[in-house]
């Protein structure tokens, strides 16, 4: 009887010593008060914002078929895909349809400067805090370009913040940019090799300034020589003699790149372009891992545009492919041989409908690659980008002979005859602007500033004017009251 | 008997050796029972209520055939062999009786009604109630109910015994656990398993169980049952008991049996020969006809030079072989009771390279003491598990790579067609693959009650049970499947712990002789605790060693990442108070209240402690003055109830708190590398607490016919409220900072109806049938999937894969129509001379052939979506029957599912005759337009996935013994899904039914209704067994 009650005694203490300890012991998760307190702590923390970044070209490369440069036609039974890809070629999108292509990247931008806020909340450091701003600006700026009418998120708060027109978040950007730029570094490369310096704010305020009508109705094109020269004057980028080199898979010692995000193939994945771009067989061409998927190619035109002689036409793999070890290739009974041409947007099925497309290989496409993903980083801002953007200002300020200049730089590394005042229109420079910067995702913004997106090429119909913006995601809507549709949807 | 049983547990590989085995058995149980010494007995049988004199009273010598029956004078005369026989007497509707005949030649016997099913005890938490004072919905099964057949997992032996618990076995694969959903599906975040008790321990794996070891499950289905399980109880409760020993001599069991299965439904795919014809008719109508045959990578030529006809689905498969051997020993004095048992699976897939090997171990004490005031249980149970994981992408790929192609060129390497997206030889695939897991769990405790003064009895209950195990997985990078896994092979070691410690205090009073009151208090202190690690690497020079010497592999070097070595630890806390109070009065009325006050470390700050109420009450009619003995009907019983029970399990620990985490890695140019960042992982919610399901519960029990027949019906109406989903924040740049949020939002609806009837239809004495019908209808409707604060957002589900359909979803999540219900699948409308599909437009008036244009895309804009089917069923039900004949008994069970839709992803992809140079088609290709080469989602995929299916069936036969030793002997032959009627063209219309989340993470509740060609093949069984008891 008496071990009983004894029983039941420590039982009774057990019970009034544990039962109202429910505070959780954490051991594989960090509570945010335990962290944040060390530089490397905080350098730990602040890097992954930039990681943020290196999701720009996952997120935005599928809204490029947008544009007259690139197009993911329906191959048979591939690349259907519940007509996303002719939805998108022929602008006609739809918020509810898209949502989650859209939303993509609306939650990409938005929980990336949810994330530099709450740094910025407590970082003091001048340096680290123009830094952690001018990045804040960059994501605000790919709001701007692709939504317009988005949200200004300036620090941490509760409650959505209310949108913001276009006008409204163009002014952020400039003022954070300006803001900050005294104290940004001016070094290049090194430590500061994918990191937000003078030279990276320079070159946001010069695709700001250089879409400043687009954005406001008011051009900047003196801005933008401002800004670009800044970057050109600086003598610490050049343009390589190998175009090519700035894409390559060890890219980050090109000293054209003004901005890149870092990508490894096991380190950071992310970057996997030959994947949607190669024809299946051409998986032993490369000896790659997988096969690839055979999707977006050039819509021929763009191709076409491209003259024999230009070292840049080379970014285009047409004509028959070999394997690896020479053998020339075959698809199904014919051969493998890349056709540039593309007789619609929705093709039967069969091999001929799959070799149809120019591939692009502007990123080095890395052979024996035990895995899916590539080493190249990728280029968000060049030399050659800023050079052209100077050439385009000054040509639309009637400064045809510094226009002259720097475009017929950028033509003469390509291999090409230079241009002459008389040839150098906007219609030419908006075509070398395609050549030049084909693929690396400004061509949406490019066709939009010379009022060409809604126009008409192969298979795309002319588009109504509200298309030049994407729909806010309806997700977002749901959730924030603060946004309305943009017009027109 | 020592050779004989050790020829049971050698594996048997031949039939004909399963055979001789039984023979030799049953030879030997034949001698034992040998010498016959023959008296007469009589005697008069008399109706225990009245005393009047029983006519048509079955009287039968216990093992044997030998029986009579009694006159209108309810006499008898038979008989009996010696006097040990034992006789046994049975009615309807009386209590069987048994008598041992000793030295008597007189024996005369009263019977008593029978009232086992009202006088059954019924486990309800800690406690046991009877039957008839039941307020809340309770199923029991018994063991002997349990079903035939090749069950390893105890809720395949419940499959179909209860209304409303839809138990679904999703595939053929042993290694995966059935699926139970209680009355609908009531969480999309939350959990949506049952919660299971076996033995006082709470959340014990149901697949360590061996059925054999089962002595009853109970289902608590409706609140006022399964709130006093608080906050993890919303799913509902399977409480399991197992055997335990019971005062006498030892008593020894055996229980075999060995089985074979074979594959129930194949693909009806193409062989070679149709599949060239396919080819050329595919060919013919294009533009420019090639010629395809010419490709030597599609059509390879033997050395004869004639064309390959492999059968892919033949060539990963087997005829498994499955054998389990059961053990047990039970017995014990007074004081203490014992029973031990051992019991050994070994299941192999049919699928090759996967299985199941299981052996558990069980070991049951009883102590009474101080005049049975102490009672201790004692329990011990240790399970080791071998799963051997299928490929089952090998599966998938088996249907698409070509009848044309070997498995093996002439140098003995494997055939494969290079730079190809869709084909690779899944033999390669299957013979290259290492995926297993080896688990280990141990579940012990002691539970202790002492009756201190009469009536009031105090209780600890402490249970641990810890549960590791090794999972090891490996692929060879040289064959073609696996070249870009780069030959990662990986090692995992997980542990999970578990401490439960109650303590209780009951008080019973009786009132009088049919009254009674019973009050219950209760402490419970839970802590979970998780461990774990993972060691990997890739790029191994040879397959020798992969996972056994991971460092000899060169990833780690030359292609650096930070998921090569990985762990994890977590805990959580579960306290809890609960009590009980009951009220039986005068066998009319009961009232029956619960409250659980339960706490939860997972919960948010705001919301650490939560209070689950029930309240049921019968009336049990039929006693009554005014009901009088109606004809026909003898027992009725109302039972109203109402409650509110928890749903938690669905959350993780840690997930109301802001943390800092792995954020990938991020380059740093002042090292010059790449290092692992840090960011916040999830969104912050201190109001994160349990989902709240409200359940309404009417049910009408009854008997007709003096009790021969009984049944229930019951309606319920379940809310789920303050919902559990991954709703969308918005991305707003300040104050959130993944795109959702753990949150208790919205709100989901389930009514139903369900219906058990059953009894004898036969009882002669030398014939009976027994048939039970049980059928649930459940409506299943999403209420709302928002508040002021969160929305649940746009969410597609039922992805519509294969080539050329990414980002293709048959259903959206909308507020008002039922989970899973197909609402974005066009109408199909016809092909056009293309050969593409037309669908109906949005108008509704014409076509398209453009899917943005159709009819369901355009109805969905509009914000109307428009309902093509459901994959919930209407209707489910069951029907099994017990037949006993002399010594021989049948029993068979047929199981329906109705007025479901299947969205047949698998005949989608394999009815392209444009993309036959892709991949293996069906037959049916050639009913296909030629011409047709975009795959397109349409109702054209959509069926009817009702079915019937014979579920299980098992023929007895009770060997007459009468030995010293044997005290009973049975042989069986049965088996497991014998033939299925459905229309529908898939392989098996019973597909995974979850409706739970993907991952914790995500938003997208997994597939309901759609088949995929991964599912692992159903097969069919045939079983041979044999029960002894000495």
């Amino acid at each position: 009887m008496k071990r009983i009650y004894r029983i039941l005694a420590v039982g009774a203490l057990l019970v009034s010593q544990a039962c109202t300890d429910l505070t959780e012991k954490t051991y594989d998760v960090i509570p945010t008060d335990q962290f944040g307190r060390t530089p490397e702590q905080q350098a730990a923390l602040i890097g992954p914002l930039y990681n943020s970044v290196g999701n720009y070209w996952g997120n935005l490369f599928w809204v490029q078929p947008s544009t007259d440069e690139m197009m993911i036609p329906t191959r048979g039974g591939d690349w259907g895909d519940g007509g996303q890809h002719v939805r998108m070629y022929t602008h006609t999108w739809h918020p509810v349809s898209d949502n989650g292509r859209f939303d993509g990247i609306w939650s990409w931008i938005y929980n990336a400067v949810t994330a530099i806020n709450l740094q910025l909340a407590s970082v003091t450091e001048p340096a680290t805090v123009a830094e952690l701003k001018a990045l804040r600006a960059f994501f605000h700026y790919v709001a701007l370009d692709n939504f317009g009418n988005a949200i200004i998120a300036d620090g941490v708060a509760s409650g959505n913040p209310p949108q913001s027109t276009s006008k409204q978040m163009y002014d952020f950007v400039e003022k954070e940019l300006l803001d900050a730029y005294p104290n940004l570094s001016e070094t290049v490369g090194g430590a500061y090799y994918t990191r937000f310096n003078k030279y990276v704010a320079d070159m946001i305020l010069a695709k700001l300034y250089l879409n400043a009508e687009t954005y406001t109705g008011t051009p900047q094109w003196n801005k933008v020589i401002e800004h670009t020269s800044r970057i050109i004057d600086s003598g610490k980028f050049t343009l390589p003699s190998d175009f090519f080199s700035t894409f390559s898979t060890s890219n980050q010692n090109s000293p054209e790149i003004i901005l890149a995000t870092a990508f490894d193939r096991t380190k950071r994945t992310g970057f996997n372009i030959e994947m949607p771009v190669l024809h299946y067989r051409q998986q032993l061409e490369f000896n790659i891992a997988n096969s690839p998927w055979n999707g977006p190619c050039a819509v021929p035109e763009h191709y076409y545009s491209f003259t024999d002689g230009d070292i840049r036409k080379n970014m285009w793999m047409v004509g028959q492919r070999y394997a690896a070890d020479g053998t020339p290739l075959t698809d199904d009974d014919i051969p493998l041989v890349l056709n540039p041409e593309v007789p619609a947007l929705v093709m039967p099925g069969g091999a001929d409908t799959r070799v149809r497309g120019a591939r692009a290989a502007k990123y080095e496409i890395q052979r024996n690659n035990p895995v899916e993903h590539q080493d190249n980083d990728f280029v968000i801002y060049r030399l050659g980008d800023a050079i052209l953007m100077r050439g385009e200002a000054n040509l639309r300020l009637g400064n045809t002979a510094a226009a002259l200049t720097d475009v017929n730089m950028i033509r003469e590394r390509a291999g090409v005859k230079p241009y002459t005042a008389a040839q150098l229109t906007l219609d030419e420079l908006l075509a070398e602007r395609g050549r030049e910067m084909s693929w690396e995702l400004h061509r949406r913004q490019d066709l939009i500033r010379f009022g060409k997106f809604n126009g008409t090429w192969r298979f795309k119909p002319a588009s109504p004017a509200h298309t030049k913006l994407f729909p806010i995601p309806p997700t977002q809507i749901q959730n924030n009251p603060n946004l309305k549709q943009n017009p027109g949807y | 008997m020592k050779g004989n049983l050790f020829f049971l547990h050698s594996a048997f590989r031949v039939k004909t050796e399963v055979w001789r085995a039984l023979t030799v058995v049953l030879l030997s149980l034949l001698i034992s029972s040998s010498g016959f010494a023959q008296k007469t007995v009589t005697g008069t049988v008399l109706d225990a209520t009245d005393n009047s004199a029983m006519p048509g009273v079955n009287v039968a010598v216990k093992g044997t055939t030998s029986a009579t029956m009694t006159g209108v004078d309810g006499k008898y005369s038979i008989s009996v062999p010696n006097d040990q026989t034992v006789l046994v007497f049975s009615f309807i509707g009386k209590v069987s009786k048994e008598v041992t005949v000793g030295t008597q030649t007189l024996i005369d016997v009263s019977l008593e009604d029978e009232t086992t099913t009202l006088s059954e005890v019924v486990v309800v938490g800690y406690g046991t109630a009877k039957r008839k004072d039941l307020t809340g919905s309770v199923a029991s099964i018994a063991s002997k109910d349990l079903n035939p057949g090749i069950n390893p997992n105890p809720l395949q032996a419940i499959q179909g015994k209860v209304a409303g618990l839809v138990i679904t076995q999703p595939s053929g694969d042993p290694t995966q656990n059935p699926t139970v959903r209680l009355r609908g599906y009531t969480s999309l975040a939350g959990g949506s398993d049952p919660l299971y008790v076996v033995d006082g321990m709470i959340g014990v794996p149901i697949n360590t169980i061996s059925p054999n070891d089962i002595e009853t499950m109970d289902v608590l289905k409706d609140a006022s049952a399964a709130a006093i399980y608080g906050s993890r109880a919303a799913n509902g409760v399977i409480l399991i008991t197992t055997k335990r020993g019971k005062v006498g001599k030892p008593s020894i069991s055996f229980n075999n049996y060995v089985g074979i299965s074979t594959i129930s439904k194949r693909f009806d795919l193409l062989d070679g020969p149709g599949y060239i014809e396919a080819v050329k008719r595919a060919e013919s109508v294009k533009e420019n006809p090639g010629d395809p045959l010419a490709d030597g990578l599609r059509f390879p030529k033997d050395a004869n030079g004639n064309y390959y006809n492999t059968d892919w689905i033949k060539e990963i498969t087997q005829k498994p072989l499955v054998n389990n051997h059961d053990l047990a020993i039970s017995g014990g004095s007074q004081g203490l009771t014992y029973r031990g048992s051992v019991n050994y699976l070994n299941q192999e897939g049919l699928i090759k390279n996967s299985g199941l090997n299981r052996t558990t171990a069980r070991i049951n004490l009883d102590q009474k003491a101080f005049d049975n005031r102490l009672n201790i249980q004692y329990n011990l149970a240790y399970t080791e598990t071998l799963n051997k994981y299928a490929q089952n992408g090998a599966i998938e790929r088996a249907t698409m790579f070509l009848p044309t192609l070997p498995v093996r060129n002439a140098d003995g390497s494997y055939y494969e067609v290079l730079g190809n997206f869709s084909l690779f030889n899944p033999v390669a695939m299957i013979e290259n693959y290492t995926n297993q897991q080896n688990k280990k769990l141990t579940q012990g405790g002691l539970n202790l009650r002492y009756e201190l003064f009469d009536g009031f009895t105090v209780g600890i209950n402490g249970q641990l049970q810890r549960e590791n195990g090794v999972s090891d997985y490996w692929t060879n990078p040289s064959i073609k499947a696996y070249t870009g896994d780069n030959g990662r092979a990986s090692r995992s070691y997980f542990e999970a712990s578990s401490k439960l410690m109650e303590l209780t205090a009951n008080y019973i009073k009786a009132l009088s002789q049919e009254s009674n009151m019973a009050f219950l208090i209760g402490y419970s202190y839970q802590q979970n605790d998780n461990n774990g690690f993972q060691a990997a690497n890739t790029g191994f020079v040879t397959d020798f060693v992969t996972i056994n010497s991971l460092g000899l592999g060169s990833g780690t070097l030359i292609n650096p990442s930070n998921n090569y070595a990985t762990s994890y630890r977590n805990q959580t806390k579960l306290i809890s108070f609960f009590g009980r109070a009951t009220v039986n009065l005068n066998d009319k009325y009961n009232v029956t209240a619960t409250l659980r006050q339960d706490g939860s470390s997972k919960f948010g700050t705001n919301n650490k402690w939560g209070i689950f109420p029930s309240f049921g009450a019968g009336w049990t009619i039929s006693n009554e003055e005014f009901f009088g003995q109606p004809t026909g009907l003898n027992y009725l019983k109302l039972r109203v109830g109402w409650g509110q029970t928890g749903n938690s399990e669905g959350i993780n620990p840690y997930n109301s708190i802001m943390l800092y985490g792995p954020s990938g890695t991020y380059y740093d140019g002042s090292v010059g590398d790449f290092l692992p960042g840090y960011a916040i992982t999830q969104n912050a919610n201190p109001n994160l607490k349990w989902e709240v399901l409200e359940t309404t519960n009417i049910g009408l029990d009854f008997q007709i016919a003096s009790g021969r027949y009984s049944g229930t019906i019951e309606w319920y109406n379940k809310l789920t409220k303050d919902m559990l989903y991954n709703y969308s924040v918005p991305a707003n740049g300040v104050d959130y900072f993944t795109s959702s949020i753990l949150a208790n939002v919205g709100t989901m609806k389930n009514s139903g109806v369900e219906f058990s009837f059953g009894g004898a239809v036969v009882e002669k004495p030398k014939f009976s049938w027994s048939p039970q019908l049980v059928l649930s209808l459940n409506r299943n409707k999403i209420v709302s999937l928002s508040s002021d604060q969160f929305n649940a957002g746009q969410v597609q589900l039922n992805p519509f894969g294969g080539r050329g359909l990414s980002d293709v979803f048959a259903s959206y999540l909308i507020p008002g129509r039922p989970l899973g219900e197909f609402n974005y699948v066009p109408t199909f409308a016809g092909f056009d001379d293309k050969g593409v599909m037309i669908l109906s437009d949005s108008a509704a008036t014409g076509t398209t052939t453009n899917i943005s244009q159709s009819d369901a895309y355009g109805a969905m804009r509009a914000g109307n979506a428009i309902a093509q089917g459901n994959p919930q069923p209407f209707l489910t039900g069951a029907l099994s029957n017990t037949f006993r004949y002399g010594n021989f008994d049948l029993s068979f069970q047929l199981r329906g599912t109705f007025g479901n839709s299947i969205l047949n992803n698998v005949r989608s992809n394999l009815m392209i005759p444009q993309s036959i140079l892709e991949t293996n088609m069906l037959k049916d290709v050639n009913t296909m337009p030629a011409n047709y080469s975009q795959n397109q989602i349409s109702t054209m995929w959509l069926e009817s996935g009702s079915f019937v299916r014979l579920d299980n069936w098992q023929v007895g036969y009770n060997l007459p013994v009468a030995g010293k030793t044997l005290t009973s002997a049975r042989i069986y032959f049965g088996g497991n899904n014998l033939l299925i009627l459905t229309k529908y063209k898939g392989i098996d219309p019973e597909l995974q039914t979850k409706g739970d989340l993907e991952s914790n993470t995500s938003r997208r509740p997994n597939s309901m209704g759609l088949d995929y060609a991964t599912v692992y093949p159903k097969t069919r069984s045939f079983q041979l067994g044999v029960n002894l008891t000495f």
